[in-house]
């Protein structure tokens, strides 16, 4: 063991505050990422403050359970053909595309994770209405004042101010993207319209995964409402196109 | 309890304490370790950067507008505002290159103690500019690096360090100020340095450590993990299967997928008692390093397993770190380092703080 030296005083004193600071943030720590217990909730919270937000962190990776569901954002637009008809596009899976970038790739750009935090930042805020409330999300509010009458659609089946808030701002990302998406994808028309959706699908369960003729549970979609498609500039198209086109199986 | 064991007992502890007091004043620790963060996160930010700089504007520029709702900064106020906001075409692309040209700078360990903390501030600009594409790797890399600014991270393996190897040749002693300052100074300069370091490397052991535990307790809740079959789910999933045949392969095996899943809950959960003894220490250290590596590979997620892989690092000792360094530089080549650099391990046990090795 190596030889214990005299300490002066300046060294006791130095040693003392960087063991009760550095105590101080590991106990705040412990309380903040280990699993929620009574005493987490009844001497944690002062340490919450203290973490957010540049300590804040989330350790329930694949855990408790891991996810057992792929996530994916679905885009089609409307638009009036030469003919003046209204025209509908197929829907385009944009997921798919943004997997393309992790398969085979040793270093996969960060674009992948777009439409997987998307789906889960949307699905968050949609879970936080009434059913009633989301009845209102999955009708069709398009033309310039689409937003506001979804809106004081929303206030008016009971919904709070801040859970519009909410709602709205989770669903302008949502179609940001696709507005983009559209653009992008169908870019010989104007997109009159856009329609997103958001589906889930389960996986084969491990018990049943070398069963014969086997198939995954069928797909589960959310189907929102037609929105007037929002403003695209040429900078957003342009870097759509960029992280998407070329992974455009 | 006699008085004989009370006072066997007051001894003991006491020499412990006093042995924990010796270990975090008399030399820095983990000297290897924190340099190997260092480059890790270094080479890692700029391969990062270039993998993303394609898509920098999708992501983080004018044309990352589809995140605006999101959140403001993801909750980062000042100084973490570089990026905020969405910066113009040509703004972003300098702003890029400048976070480009200090990644490199901070890899190869010039003027680090600048290096460390302008890394951080830009990264955690750059990233948490646009929360929805962030993921653990980003917690990781912004929390570790926060404690190694207050640690000696380019003690090895740097021009910092070849450096203070001058100095060192010419002044006879540590040099922290360089020309400024009297010996004595410079001398609790580099005492206090020492300190800070080595409660750097604490904290981020601890911190590292509990990242594992909590991991593991979340686990040990999850019925999937209990019937040995979690680590089949993710592998189904799209985005974490980057070699579709590769996955498939893994996960085809019963005994393979059970085994795989109890080791990743054990090693989280038991990773702080591992460390404990040299033996186990060896096992844990492995252990979460290949478990590491399996998921970059296996999953996709190269950065959350090069950062995380990089923090496992300080909990091997110096002396190992050393013995590989000489046999490495035995079966490559001439040793080039500067006379300082070269020292054996006793001079390095006789020399001041700033350049003492560890016996960690």
């Amino acid at each position: 063991m190596e030889k214990s030296p005299a300490r002066p005083v300046r060294a006791r004193v130095a040693m003392v505050v960087a063991l009760a600071v550095a105590g101080f943030h590991m106990i705040g720590t412990f309380f903040y990422t280990a699993p929620s217990t009574p005493a987490t909730a009844e001497v944690g919270g002062p340490f919450t403050a203290h973490m957010r937000p540049y300590f804040g962190q989330s350790w329930r990776i694949f855990a408790p359970d891991p996810q057992t569901i792929d996530l994916r954002i679905w885009v089609r637009a409307a638009y009036d053909s030469p003919t003046g008809e209204q025209t509908m596009t197929d829907w385009v899976n944009l997921s798919e595309v943004f997997n393309a970038q992790v398969h085979h790739a040793v270093l996969p750009a960060r674009t992948w994770r777009i439409p997987v935090s998307l789906h889960r930042y949307h699905s968050g805020a949609l879970e936080d209405l009434s059913d009633t409330q989301q009845a209102v999300a999955f009708a069709d509010h398009t033309g310039a004042e689409g937003r506001e009458a979804l809106r004081d659609a929303l206030l008016g089946a009971g919904a709070s101010v801040s859970t519009v808030e909410s709602y709205q701002r989770a669903e302008d990302a949502l179609y940001e993207l696709g507005s983009n998406a559209a653009w992008v994808l169908w870019p010989d028309v104007a997109p009159g319209a856009v329609q997103m959706s958001t589906s889930t699908q389960g996986v084969v369960p491990f018990s049943e995964r070398h069963t014969t003729g086997v198939q995954r549970p069928a797909e589960s979609f959310v189907r929102l409402g037609w929105r007037a498609p929002l403003e695209s500039t040429a900078a957003e198209r342009a870097g759509f196109a960029e992280a998407f086109g070329r992974y455009v199986p | 309890m006699t008085s004989s064991t009370v006072a066997t007992v007051r001894d003991y502890v006491s020499e412990r304490v006093d042995a924990g007091l010796t270990w975090v004043t008399a030399a820095r620790r983990a000297t290897y370790g924190t340099s190997l963060v260092r480059l890790a996160f270094g080479v890692g930010a700029v391969v990062y950067l270039l993998v993303n700089f394609q898509n920098r504007h999708y992501l983080w520029g004018d044309a990352a507008r589809w995140v605006s709702p999101r959140d403001a900064n993801g909750g980062f106020g000042w100084p973490f505002t570089f990026f905020a906001g969405g910066s113009g075409a040509t703004e972003l692309t300098v702003k890029y290159l400048l976070l480009f040209v200090v990644a490199c700078l901070f890899t190869v360990g010039w003027h680090t103690r600048w290096m460390a903390p302008a890394m951080l501030l830009l990264w955690t600009s750059l990233l948490e500019s646009n929360p929805l594409t962030g993921d653990q790797s980003d917690n990781i890399f912004r929390i570790l690096l926060f404690y190694f600014c207050f640690a000696d991270i380019a003690g090895r393996w740097s021009l910092d360090a070849r450096r203070r190897a001058r100095r060192l040749a010419t002044y006879g002693a540590p040099r922290p100020l360089g020309r400024l300052g009297s010996p004595t100074l410079n001398s609790r300069v580099s005492e206090a340095g020492t300190l800070v370091h080595n409660f750097a490397v604490i904290t981020a052991g601890a911190q590292i450590c509990m990242i594992y535990v909590a991991s593991g307790l979340y686990k040990a809740q999850g019925a999937r993990w209990q019937d040995g079959t979690a680590i089949f789910y993710p592998m189904q999933l799209s985005h974490y299967r980057p070699w579709p045949a590769l996955n498939d392969l893994l996960v085809s095996n019963s005994f393979m997928v059970a085994a795989v899943t109890y080791f990743a809950v054990f090693i989280q959960l038991f990773f702080p008692l591992l460390l404990l003894r040299r033996t186990t220490r060896i096992i844990a250290i492995v252990g979460v390093l290949a478990m590491h590596a399996g998921i970059g590979l296996f999953m996709g997620l190269p950065f959350f397993s090069l950062f995380i892989m990089a923090g496992d690092c300080i909990f091997v000792r110096d002396s190992t770190f050393r013995g590989m360094e000489e046999r490495v530089r035995q079966r490559f080549g001439r040793d080039r380092r500067p006379a300082g650099m070269a020292d054996g391990p006793t001079a390095r046990r006789t020399a001041a703080p700033e350049t003492a090795g560890s016996r960690g």
